[in-house]
């Protein structure tokens, strides 16, 4: 038992929100760079006749690295949702399995990017790899978001009446789902 | 719970008080939003002065004919200084101005964020030192040396991004800690026009990241690293340059304010009008040259100066109701909302020209990388009017945030800077920035001939150095305040806004006491009017 001094003052409980606007505000920033990233990959295609000849890019590969996504979306919001009501088993699984899941798509990135074989030295190159390596930077902040959110809940500091930080971290997630489903639909289909 | 045991004595351990950081542990170490905001005003005063010095120096070697320079110096010097000037001078200062008042505006105990605040200083400061090494050794745009063209390159992503996280913090901090009853309509205009700013850097400068990393990854060289500057050539010109000017109107309805000691009238009227000015300074859709010839692009440039115009009519009304004398704070800000009025004016000028092109006259208003070599005359007259206009601007941000330095004094340094020294120093920023930005402008107009082509950039380099000169007393007001550290009368001054309710200087989680619910814009005038 620590004994706390009597003239300690009282601790500042975070306001409510902030993160969630800091998310927000993050989260515009980041879809306003891989849009600007994904703007260059079109105009340069756009602008050849050779784009991609000498490269296959698989369709289904992208397909799953969505649909993986999709389901870290739902196991995300589904902690989200336990920690507003305080069913933290429930809430630490879905963490779980939402990281776990992250790391299977940047696997599935990885291995498309050496299925493509596309060398930077190739014109196509510089832009696809700005566009896929700029989301794959972006699903490893969301991990780490995912993880440090859910440590922070092990350390109690987010609960039914704090639920900012997995709500964020939720937000953030689905942010970069909307990105990829963006990016899957103009690198990957309109090939 | 039960305790078993007896409670061990408190030792003397316990009791004794905690080790205090030096000053250099508390600098290094701080999360505290006035520590942090401080180093961002001091440091891009400073890096303003030296980037206005290069400007001049630059402008000088052109009137003389490239004597003063190497060509490749010249070159490289002529393509970032604009750079320095907009990403290491001027937005860091109206940043570190926002990420110091905005907590005192809207009544919070600190910055949303405030590790994430402290990060954008220290990589705002990396990414400007590693700008200037890069450029010393013949890099960043135009230089002739690859590797540090890179390194130029890579550290105004680190700007950028640096920069970005700030804001983030300031516009987090307006959205989410207001104090009771201070909605987003009621805030101070300073905060209000930050989270203005904030929604275009936004839009703005993960853009300009893309550039960077584009042109990063494709592992340039120099020579291909200076037609690269395309990437980001639009952040200077119309309309995206208009971007960084928006605090200057939220600094010059909060300065007018509080030296009348007068609310501003038609309050969201004239919120909506900085509004206006933000949707006329989203500028990231127009990188191509072909967009600068669309009619949504002219309608842009004819309209930008009207918000400017609404709220200079809005202080005038301000001033001319109030009891308070004119100030350092009020002298410099209406000289920026001036330069703001030139550059709208400029602005005004690209569109027309544009709409009567083939037909009325024509101007030059090409871009920094229309340079084919930067040593000549003919190649610095290139660029004219939308380098004019970027230098107005430039000076217009520049001199609102000395002014705000000054009218802010008593809340950010402690006892106030030396009015007459800010009195002194507005006429100077004032003339310093209208002779560097007309000067340009005038040539792209006019296109001059060769004496007096040669006449105007001497102009324009000796106006550089006189906004320098502005920027370096500044910078030295500040270094004599702070260094001083005597202890200051508790000064709360004439304003309406929270900020001028906190002890100066203020002390850490600024409000000592709880806040009244707020009711309007100007709860201290409510105050003051009830009695209360």
């Amino acid at each position: 038992m620590s004994i706390i001094p009597a003239d300690l003052a009282p601790p500042i409980l975070p306001r409510r929100r902030q993160l969630l606007f800091g998310t927000a505000f993050a989260s515009v920033a980041v879809s306003v760079f891989l849009f600007a990233l994904l703007g260059r990959y079109l105009e340069a295609r756009a602008g050849s006749d050779t784009w991609l000849v000498e490269n296959t890019i698989p369709l289904t590969q992208p397909v799953m690295q969505l649909f993986t996504l999709i389901m870290g979306a739902v196991t995300v919001q589904w902690a989200a949702w336990a920690i507003a009501r305080n069913a933290r088993g429930q809430a630490y699984l879905g963490f779980g399995i939402t990281a776990v899941l992250g790391a299977a798509f940047l696997n599935q990135t990885t291995f498309l990017w050496s299925r493509v074989a596309l060398e930077m030295a190739q014109p196509e190159g510089p832009y696809f790899y700005a566009v896929t390596g700029g989301h794959f930077a972006l699903v490893i902040g969301a991990i780490l978001f995912v993880l440090l959110v859910a440590f922070r809940c092990l350390g109690g500091q987010y609960s039914a009446t704090l639920p900012d930080g997995p709500a964020a971290a939720a937000m953030f997630w689905h942010v970069t789902t909307a990105l990829y489903s963006v990016i899957w639909l103009a690198v990957y289909v309109m090939k | 719970m039960a305790l078993t045991e007896t409670r061990p004595e408190r030792t003397a351990e316990v009791a004794s008080p905690r080790p205090q950081p030096t000053a250099v542990e508390q600098v290094l170490g701080t999360g505290d939003h006035k520590t942090v905001g401080r180093l961002f005003i001091g440091a891009s005063l400073l890096f303003l002065a030296v980037d206005l010095v290069v400007g001049a120096l630059v402008h000088f070697d052109a009137a003389s004919g490239g004597s003063i320079l190497e060509a490749d110096v010249a070159s490289a010097l002529f393509m970032n200084h604009p750079v320095g000037l907009l990403l290491c001078g001027v937005m860091p200062l109206v940043l570190g101005l926002a990420v110091y008042l905005v907590p005192l505006q809207v009544g919070a105990p600190t910055i949303s964020f405030p590790r994430a605040a402290a990060a954008s200083v220290w990589g705002w400061l990396a990414g400007s030192v590693l700008l200037g090494v890069a450029i010393a050794a013949n890099g960043s745009y135009g230089g002739g040396n690859s590797q540090m063209a890179r390194l130029g390159n890579v550290s105004i992503g680190l700007v950028a991004a640096s920069l970005l996280v700030g804001i983030v913090c300031v516009m987090a901090t307006v959205l989410s800690l207001r104090a009771p009853g201070m909605t987003v309509g009621r805030t101070p205009f300073f905060s209000f026009s930050m989270l203005v700013t904030g929604a275009l850097w936004l839009a703005t400068l993960p853009v300009v990241i893309a550039g960077v990393v584009l042109l990063h990854i494709q592992q340039l060289s120099a020579a291909e690293l200076a037609t690269g500057l395309a990437e980001i050539d639009w952040l200077f010109r119309q309309p995206a340059v208009f971007v960084a000017a928006i605090p200057v109107l939220g600094i010059v309805l909060d300065v007018a304010s509080a030296t009348a000691g007068a609310r501003v009238r038609f309050e969201r009227g004239v919120q909506s009008t900085i509004v206006a000015l933000g949707a006329l300074s989203l500028g990231s859709w127009a990188q191509l040259p072909s967009a600068r010839e669309t009619f949504v692009w002219i309608v842009g440039c004819v309209l930008v100066g009207l918000p400017v115009l609404v709220v200079a009519a809005a202080v005038a009304d301000t001033v001319r109701r109030g009891s308070g004398r004119p100030t350092a704070g009020l002298i410099s800000s209406l000289a920026a909302l001036s330069m703001l009025l030139l550059a709208a004016i400029t602005a005004l000028v690209q569109g027309i020209s544009t709409i009567g092109k083939d037909q009325l006259f024509e101007i030059t208003g090409g871009g920094f990388v229309a340079l084919t070599d930067a040593t000549g005359l003919e190649v610095v007259a290139g660029p004219g009017l939308a380098l004019g206009q970027t230098y107005l601007v430039i000076g217009a941000v520049a001199t609102a945030g000395i002014g705000a330095c000054f009218a802010w004094g008593t809340r950010i340094w402690g006892g106030g800077l030396p009015e007459a020294m800010g009195k002194a120093l507005a006429p100077l920023a004032l003339l310093g920035g209208a002779l560097f930005g007309l000067a340009q402008a005038i040539i792209g107009i006019a296109r001059p001939d060769e004496s007096a082509a040669e006449f105007l950039l001497g102009a324009a380099g000796a106006g550089a150095l006189l906004l320098a000169l502005a920027a370096l007393g500044t910078f030295a007001a500040v270094l004599g305040k702070v260094r001083r550290q005597a202890a200051y009368p508790d000064e709360r001054g004439t304003g309406g806004t929270l900020e001028w309710a906190v002890a100066s200087p203020p002390p850490a989680g600024n409000f000592t006491e709880p806040i009244p619910t707020v009711e309007s814009g100007w709860p201290l005038f409510d105050r003051n009017e009830t009695g209360a």
